[in-house]
């Protein structure tokens, strides 16, 4: 990362290689729809290397990627083709490329695919503004403050939502568990 | 449960791979390799936008089309001004040569000798009248404020008047071709006879629509007042003044034709002795009454037709006659030129006085005899009659 450069026309491939992957993760957190968000993310680096900013820092140009990452995801969820499709596509792949399965284990390994799908199918049906301040939040380890500037609404909003999607998931995260199960936000 | 870390695996699991990472680089280099920009999206306008567009279309539309019921009326009325400008702009220019006129020093109201054109052809192309100067009343040459008036006076050519035939054009002082007042203008000598001198003047140029008659009428008011000739003066001239009124009817002409049109003209004329050939303007104006001066103002001013001096009556109303005047209030006292004198109770006629002036009361226009000695005012009517004495009053 510190070799980078902060020009983004100079270290254009290497800023791809090193958040494409964030930058779609999150349109998918608020498309639920893979093809969606490999649209949108083609399109904020585009705009990303239209917009030829020559950042101040790293910081800045994650800053800048996710507040373009969010506000293309919202564009593309507010067109009418979105508005008038169903949903439900997701979770193709949830297993852990990092991990191969192991069969002598496979209770166990069935165990944690299920617990990620409910994770993962719970935080899906949360809203969609909600679901970009969970994933902000659990995965980008982002602040209050982050958000509120990557999302442009306010920190008591960013706040609330935060506290609506925990009433929200608790619920729906206590059917998968069993009783052992004890979620801790 | 962790739910954070349960979602963090859960978002990996989610993170694209190395084959769909590799295909969006390649679309994005592709699209940033063909260099198609962009474009800005022409938004769609709303529809507020269009309503917007249609009502300021139609408003405008309105408001044009009401600037145009507005205003072409008002065009076409200035157009008909225009067209109509060349009578009122000769009817003009005759009120403003009337005031001229009445204005001047030399100008009496039956001499008028601005209007004298010795050659008479200018006279005969504009078609005004020419007074029979053989007829004029009495004048008395030795008078203190007459001013004699010879014709072949190269000085007395600035009293002399263009006739201008172009009906727009509106002299300064000038008499246009609209021949609305009547004005004496032919030489004593060389015009004895008015009817001939008319005639051949209009029938020379004119005899399409004119239509011209004179008639003539004697008046029996005293004689000049400022002579002092009364009925029982001894210095008593003949006093007759006699009033030619000419009217012409329609007498409709245009440019082409060297034609002009007025309705009516009037000449009062009261002019020399006939075989005189000077001039002798006694009056002005300025020392009309008030009455009379305000007719004529009124005449001039608030008429721009030429027919405001149609009638002979009205002619007669502004033409100045009389220098003295007076006002018999019935309450025992009179002003005489605007002064004040009260009646001296138990008065006598005092009987033989040599000089008398002729005042016209300016009221009911009778003519009273006036005897001045010093500041006491013996009044006498024109049979005779003693009315009695006036002292002046003090201030």
């Amino acid at each position: 990362m510190d070799t980078l450069s902060l020009s983004a026309a100079e270290s254009f491939d290497e800023v791809m290689e090193f958040y494409m992957p964030m930058v779609y993760r999150i349109a998918f957190a608020r498309l639920a729809n893979r093809n969606d968000a490999e649209d949108v993310t083609q399109d904020v680096f585009l705009r990303y290397y239209r917009a030829g900013i020559i950042y101040n820092n790293e910081e800045h140009r994650k800053a800048w990627l996710i507040r373009c990452a969010v506000n293309c995801a919202k564009n593309t969820a507010g067109s009418a083709w979105n508005r008038h499709r169903a949903t439900g596509e997701f979770l193709e792949n949830t297993s852990d490329p990092d991990e191969e399965p192991a069969y002598s284990d496979c209770e166990e390994q069935f165990d944690k695919t299920e617990r990620r799908l409910s994770v993962m199918n719970a935080v899906m049906k949360l809203p969609d503004k909600y679901r970009v301040v969970i994933h902000l939040f659990y995965f980008e380890d982002m602040s209050i403050s982050q958000i509120s500037a990557a999302t442009g609404v306010g920190e008591s909003t960013v706040k609330t939502q935060l506290s609506r999607a925990r009433k929200l998931l608790k619920p729906m995260l206590s059917e998968f568990a069993d009783n052992s199960w004890e979620v801790d936000f | 449960m962790n739910f954070k870390d349960e979602y963090r695996k859960s978002a990996e699991s989610l993170s694209p791979d190395r084959k769909t990472i590799d295909r969006m680089k390649a679309a994005v280099m592709a699209e940033i390799n063909s260099g198609t920009e962009e474009k800005p999206r022409s938004r769609k306008p709303l529809p507020m936008n269009r309503i917007a567009l249609i009502g300021g279309a139609a408003a405008a539309c309105a408001v044009i089309t009401l600037s145009a019921v507005a205003f072409i009326p008002m065009i076409r009325n200035n157009s008909d001004m225009v067209s109509e400008a060349g009578s009122s702009n000769s009817s003009a220019a005759v009120n403003s040569s009337y005031s001229d006129v009445s204005s001047s020093s030399t100008a009496s109201a039956g001499n008028l000798p601005q209007g004298f054109d010795a050659a008479g052809e200018s006279l005969a192309e504009s078609g005004t009248i020419i007074s029979d100067p053989d007829s004029g009343s009495d004048s008395t040459p030795d008078s203190a404020n007459s001013e004699q008036y010879d014709p072949t006076d190269a000085s007395h050519s600035d009293n002399e008047i263009d006739f201008p035939n172009d009906k727009t054009q509106q002299g300064d002082g000038l008499f246009p071709s609209d021949p609305a007042v009547g004005i004496s203008s032919a030489a004593p000598n060389e015009n004895p006879d008015i009817s001939s001198g008319v005639t051949s003047d209009f029938s020379s140029g004119y005899t399409e629509e004119a239509a011209i008659t004179m008639t003539e009428s004697t008046d029996d008011r005293p004689g000049h007042p400022c002579t002092g000739a009364g009925p029982e003066g001894e210095t008593a001239h003949s006093t007759e003044t006699e009033v030619y009124t000419a009217e012409i009817a329609d007498y409709s002409t245009d440019a082409e034709d060297h034609t002009s049109e007025f309705s009516f003209a009037t000449v009062d004329a009261a002019t020399a002795e006939p075989d005189e050939p000077d001039y002798t303007a006694e009056f002005s104006y300025e020392d009309m009454p008030g009455e009379l001066e305000g007719t004529a103002e009124f005449a001039t001013e608030e008429y721009g037709s030429a027919e405001v001096y149609g009638t002979a009556e009205e002619s007669e109303e502004v033409q100045p006659e009389y220098q003295y005047r007076l006002v018999l209030t019935g309450k025992g006292w009179l002003t005489f030129n605007g002064e004040r004198y009260d009646q001296i109770k138990n008065a006598a006629d005092p009987g033989a006085f040599r000089q008398a002036v002729q005042a016209i009361h300016i009221i009911d226009r009778q003519m009273y005899s006036v005897y001045m000695d010093n500041d006491t005012l013996y009044l006498y009517q024109n049979n005779g009659d003693f009315l009695g004495a006036f002292a002046k009053k003090l201030t």
